[in-house]
C-alpha cells in the first residue's frame, strides 16, 4: 500500500466516524491506535502513545490552559464586567447604538483579560442582551454583536487557541500573542464601524435608552463610576499581557498571576466565597479535560499521520502545483470555512495544523501570519451554521434569562459579522504588517 | 453499580479539580520569587506540569459521564434516542474500547516497568515519574469503566426500552 492509499483510508474512516457523532477525542485516539496496528503496520507505535500521554500530560505550555480557564471563570464571577457595563450603559446608552458599541468595547477588554470566549459571551448575553431588548434593538443586530464580539478572545491575547496553536505548530506563544493583538483590534474596530453604519442606514434598529435613566447621575458621578469600573480590568490586562510581552513571566506564569488577580478582583467586589472558588475549580477541570483529551487524541493521530508520510506527501503535492501560492492559501481558507461549519474550534485547530502548516511553510508564507489567520478562521467557525458554537452559547444563556430567540434568528444575525470577518481576512492578506508589526518590534532582538 | 461508577467518576473529578489551586500558587509564586527575589526554584515548573497532567486526566471520566466530550453532532442530533444508542453502541465498541483498552494495556506495562526501575526525570530536581504514570493508568481505567457504564445503559435501552 502506498502512503497515499493509507492516508485516504484513514481519512475516509475519520470523516465517517466524526460525522456519526462519536466524541472527537476518542475518534482521534481510537483511529490512531487502530491505524498504527494495521495500516501503518507499526505496533511498536502503540508504546509511543504512552509517551504521548506523558509528554502532553507534563507540558508546561499546556499547563497554562487550565490557568487561563480558571482566570476567565473567576473573572466572569468577579463582578468586574457588571460594573463596567453599568457605568458604560449610563454614559453611552443615551446614544443610538450605544449599547451595541459598549458591548464591543467591553468584549475587547474582556478578551484581553481572559483566554476563553465562553465568559465574554455569557456575560454579555446576561448584561447587554436584556438591555438591548428593552430598548427595542433589532434582535439580529443585538445577538450578532454579542456573538461576534464575544469571540474576539480567540484572537486578542491571551488566548487558549493561540497557546494550543503555538504548542502544536512550535511557534513562540509570546509572538503569537503579539500578532493576535493587531488582527483582534482590526476586527473589533470593523465591528464598531459596521454598527455605526447600521445606525445611519436603519436608525430604528438600535434606539437609545430613555434619557431619564442616565439623567439621575451627574457628569462627575458618571465618570467616577466609569474609572472605578475600568480600573480592575485594566490592571488585570496589564498584569497578564504586560508580564508576557515584556518578558517578565512565561505565559503559564502570567496565567497563574491572572488567576490570582481575578480572584482579588472578586474579593474586592465582595463576590468571593468558597462556593465560587469550588465552582471555578470544577468548571476549569471539566473544560480542561474536554480540551486536553482532544489534544491527546490529536497528538496520537498526528504521529500516525506523520508516520504514514502525510507530511512529505502534502509537501510534494504542493510542489507539483502549477498555481499561484495565493490560490492555494485561498483554497485552504475555503476548506477551513467548510470544516468550521461542522467541527468545533478545537477540532478545527488540531486537525488543521498538521495538514495545513506544512503546505503554508512550503509556499513560503510567514508561519506567524498564518497562525493568526487560522485564528480568524476559527472565529468564523464559531459563528457559521449549522455548528455555530457562539449561537448555541447565546441561546443557552438567553433562555436562562427567560429570553427565547429562535436559532435561525441567531444564524441570520451572524451573517453580516461573518462577512466582516471575511473582509478582515482580505485586509490581512493585503496588509500582513497589521499582524507582524507588533511582534517585530517587541521581539526584534 | 452503574450509579456507583457515576459517583466515582464525579467524586474523583471533583477532588482532583482542587489541584488547580495548587498549580496557581506554584506558578504565581515562582514568577514572584524569580522577579522580585531573584531566587527561582528548580522544581516548581516541573511539579506544576505533573500536577496538570494528573488534573486533566482524572477529569476525563467525569466529562464522559456528563456527556460533555465534544461531538460533531450536526447529524447525530437529528437521530432518535434509539438510533443514538445504536450509533453509540457501535462506535464505543469499535473505537472507544479499542482506544481505552490499548492505552490501559500499554500504560500498565509502562507503569510497572517505571516502578521496577524507580524511573526519575532528567531534570535538576529529578523527581520519580511513576506516581504520575500510576495516575494516568488509573485515569484510563476510570475512563474505560465510565464508557462501559454508558455502553450497558445504551444496550439496556435498545433491548428493553428503559433508561437506567
Amino acid at each position: 500500500m502506498t502512503p497515499l492509499e493509507g492516508l485516504l483510508i484513514v481519512g475516509f474512516f475519520f470523516l465517517i466516524i466524526l460525522l456519526s457523532g462519536h466524541p472527537l477525542a476518542f475518534t482521534l485516539g481510537g483511529l490512531a491506535v487502530l491505524s498504527a496496528a494495521t495500516i501503518w503496520g507499526n505496533p511498536a507505535a502503540l508504546n509511543l502513545f504512552t509517551r504521548t500521554t506523558f509528554s502532553v500530560g507534563t507540558n508546561i505550555v499546556y499547563t497554562s490552559v487550565p490557568l487561563f480557564i480558571f482566570m476567565g471563570a473567576m473573572l466572569e464571577r468577579s463582578g468586574a464586567a457588571e460594573d463596567l457595563f453599568d457605568s458604560m450603559y449610563i454614559i453611552f446608552g443615551t446614544l443610538r447604538g450605544g449599547i451595541a458599541i459598549t458591548t464591543v468595547v467591553i468584549c475587547t477588554l474582556l478578551a484581553a483579560a481572559s483566554g476563553i470566549i465562553g465568559a465574554s459571551i455569557t456575560l454579555m448575553t446576561m448584561l447587554a442582551l436584556p438591555a438591548m431588548m428593552k430598548c427595542n434593538y433589532d434582535t439580529k443586530l443585538a445577538t450578532g454583536t454579542i456573538m461576534a464580539a464575544g469571540c474576539l478572545g480567540v484572537l486578542i491575547p491571551p488566548s487558549i487557541i493561540l497557546v494550543i496553536y503555538g504548542a502544536q505548530a512550535q511557534l513562540s506563544i509570546g509572538k503569537l500573542f503579539a500578532g493576535g493583538m493587531g488582527a483582534g483590534l482590526l476586527l473589533s474596530s470593523l465591528y464598531m464601524i459596521y454598527i455605526v453604519f447600521t445606525i445611519i442606514w436603519r436608525p430604528e434598529s438600535a434606539p437609545a435608552i430613555d434619557p431619564a435613566e442616565a439623567a439621575k447621575y451627574s457628569h462627575i458621578q458618571k465618570w467616577t463610576m466609569f474609572f472605578k469600573s475600568v480600573l480592575p480590568t485594566s490592571i488585570l490586562i496589564l498584569l497578564v499581557l504586560g508580564s508576557i510581552l515584556f518578558g517578565i513571566a512565561t505565559p503559564t506564569e502570567a496565567a497563574a498571576l491572572g488567576s490570582v488577580g481575578a480572584t482579588v478582583v472578586a474579593l474586592y467586589n465582595k463576590k468571593l466565597n468558597w462556593e465560587v472558588i469550588y465552582t471555578c475549580c470544577q468548571l476549569t477541570m471539566k473544560t480542561t479535560a474536554m480540551i486536553m483529551f482532544i489534544i491527546l487524541g490529536a497528538s496520537m493521530f498526528t504521529s500516525v499521520f506523520l508516520g504514514l508520510g502525510g507530511d512529505d506527501m502534502i509537501k510534494s503535492l504542493v510542489a507539483d502545483m502549477q498555481v499561484s501560492r495565493w490560490v492555494v492559501i485561498f483554497v485552504i481558507f475555503i476548506i477551513l470555512f467548510f470544516m468550521g461549519m461542522f467541527i468545533d474550534a478545537f477540532g478545527l485547530l488540531l486537525i488543521g495544523i498538521p495538514i495545513f502548516t506544512p503546505i503554508v511553510g512550503a509556499l513560503g508564507f510567514d508561519a506567524l501570519w498564518f497562525g493568526i489567520m487560522f485564528a480568524v478562521m476559527i472565529q468564523v467557525s464559531n459563528l457559521s451554521p449549522p455548528f455555530a458554537y457562539a449561537a448555541f452559547y447565546v441561546k443557552g444563556v438567553a433562555s436562562q434569562q427567560n429570553i427565547t430567540i429562535p436559532i435561525s434568528e441567531l444564524y441570520r444575525g451572524a451573517i453580516p459579522f461573518i462577512v466582516i470577518q471575511i473582509i478582515s481576512i482580505i485586509i490581512l492578506c493585503i496588509f500582513p504588517q497589521i499582524i507582524l508589526w507588533l511582534p517585530g518590534i517587541i521581539f526584534s532582538n | 453499580m452503574l450509579l456507583g461508577m457515576d459517583k466515582i467518576s464525579e467524586g474523583v473529578g471533583k477532588i482532583f479539580s482542587l489541584l488547580i489551586l495548587v498549580i496557581i500558587v506554584l506558578e504565581a509564586g515562582e514568577s514572584v520569587l524569580r522577579y522580585f527575589f531573584g531566587r527561582p526554584t528548580d522544581w516548581s515548573w516541573e511539579l506544576a506540569s505533573m500536577l496538570f497532567g494528573a488534573f486533566f486526566m482524572m477529569g476525563g471520566a467525569w466529562v464522559l459521564k456528563d456527556n460533555n466530550h465534544v461531538r460533531t453532532d450536526v447529524f447525530y442530533n437529528l437521530l432518535s434516542r434509539k438510533w443514538k444508542a445504536y450509533f453509540d453502541l457501535f462506535f464505543f465498541t469499535t473505537i472507544f474500547f479499542t482506544f481505552t483498552i490499548v492505552m490501559i494495556w500499554k500504560m500498565g506495562i509502562n507503569t510497572i516497568y517505571s516502578i521496577s526501575i524507580r524511573e526519575a526525570t532528567f531534570s535538576m530536581w529529578a523527581p520519580p515519574v511513576y506516581p504520575l504514570k500510576v495516575t494516568f493508568f488509573i485515569a484510563y481505567i476510570l475512563l474505560f469503566l465510565q464508557g462501559l457504564a454508558k455502553w450497558i445503559r445504551d444496550l439496556v435501552y435498545v433491548t428493553k426500552g428503559v433508561e437506567i
